[in-house]
């Protein structure tokens, strides 16, 4: 390769220039992927009349609940922000702050799952698996607006590596999902909160890394033809 | 100094987001020298600089979309630039695992200067192998590889991204290890 070869690819970029519409803030973004999600629980909550539990006491005298409530609300909030930011070249530090912090925050979560199974009592494995994939469904369909929302941003976006922004919105948006669930949902139970509630985020960031990492690839094909 | 450019070169990077060539190209003017500098500085092996300064180069071509006024240009160009790099080491470690010495085979070592395509000089094993591949395959891997040109340059000379470029290639390259490795079980009676 030559000095004369880069000065050519630099024309061909300059001759290939077509304008572009600047990607909006993180805050923008963040804010709509919140807007979508909060939209998807208040429309769920009203047709199913399940509302969330922050108004009764025995919600908040759990600590066990109380400390789901917070490792959901940490590590869904930190995976959006790491999947976000990494869109962006020159936000990484930002995206590792969000990657440390919904780290820490899975790991919360499964100590708290097994600190709910140690300390509870044993449950029907029928009605355990039953009620446990009842709220991780609910909690993925819940996740869908606020999935599509981030996924449209890193379609946008230059990610760095696709594959695992797409993971790690994925395992966000389904933070926010099951963040809903654990608000509304009465059953009480240890394997149920780490089956239903505490491994939601980690299981949506496995199942849906790929599907949601091609539907931004095809996205962003179609916004800039490359 | 520093602060007058940061503010020329975030001018003209609004400019070519809203489609002006002539400040591209006076950007791009600016940068060349810059990325090479900043490159080289972080890269022993002076042709793999220069392809990583295409690669950044092309970065920002694609990733023009995501620069916003109100922030720092230079940051931006830095974390582009820091990736290119990363991904080049990662591909090099990956390739030196990976694929079948060339020279190891027979083949001559790629010249930092392009030739035009002629008559590399191959083993005949290797000859046998290259030949059996498809015409883009074979195409990828004599540009790549026996030419020594970069992935940017021989995407553009066959009309192809870089992305489609790197996996024609890459294919090649499994194909013709397939088709040594079952030559030497033959012979070896196996």
């Amino acid at each position: 390769m030559t000095s004369r070869s880069t000065e050519d690819l630099v024309q061909q970029l300059v001759g290939d220039l077509s304008p572009v519409k600047p990607i909006a803030r993180l805050r923008v973004a963040a804010s709509a992927v919140v807007a979508l999600w909060a939209a998807a629980v208040v429309a769920t909550s009203w047709m199913t009349g399940q509302w969330p539990r922050f108004g009764e006491a025995a919600f908040w005298s759990d600590p066990i609940t109380v400390a789901v409530l917070l490792g959901l609300t940490v590590a869904a909030a930190g995976a959006l922000v790491a999947a976000l930011a990494s869109a962006v070249p020159g936000r990484e530090p930002l995206a590792r702050a969000g990657r440390i912090s919904a780290g820490s925050a899975a790991v919360w979560l499964i100590g708290c799952g097994l600190w709910a199974v140690a300390g509870g009592e044993s449950e029907p494995a029928a009605s355990l698996f039953a009620g446990s994939a009842s709220c991780l469904a609910h909690a993925l369909v819940l996740a869908i607006p606020a999935a599509l929302a981030a996924g449209f941003y890193l379609s946008r976006g230059a990610p760095q590596h696709r594959l695992i922004a797409s993971g790690v919105a994925a395992a966000g948006a389904a933070g926010l999902g099951a963040l809903a669930v654990h608000a509304t949902c009465s059953v009480a139970g240890g394997f149920h909160l780490l089956l239903g509630h505490c491994l939601t985020p980690i299981v949506a960031g496995i199942l849906f890394a790929l599907p949601l990492a091609g539907l931004t690839r095809r996205w962003s094909r179609t916004a800039f033809g490359s | 100094m520093g602060g007058e450019r940061e503010t020329r070169w975030r001018i003209w990077m609004v400019a070519a987001q809203a489609g002006q060539a002539p400040a591209y190209e006076k950007l791009f003017g600016e940068l060349l020298p810059y990325l090479r500098r900043f490159v080289q500085r972080r890269l022993l092996d002076a042709a793999a600089a220069e392809d990583v300064v295409q690669n950044v180069l092309i970065s920002i071509h694609r990733a023009r979309g995501t620069y916003r006024a109100e922030r720092n240009f230079t940051p931006w160009l830095h974390a582009i630039a820091r990736n290119a790099i990363i991904d080049q080491a990662r591909q090099q470690a990956g390739r030196s695992r990976r694929e079948v010495s060339l020279e190891a085979n027979g083949v001559a070592e790629p010249s930092s200067e392009p030739v035009e395509p002629s008559s590399p000089r191959l083993s005949p094993e290797l000859e046998g192998a290259l030949s059996a591949l498809p015409d883009s395959q074979r195409q990828a891997v004599e540009l790549i590889h026996l030419h020594g040109y970069s992935i940017a340059e021989a995407a553009a000379r066959v009309g192809a991204t870089k992305a489609a470029l790197k996996v024609r290639a890459h294919r090649g390259y499994r194909a013709m290890r397939a088709h040594i490795e079952a030559l030497r079980f033959e012979e070896s009676g196996g």
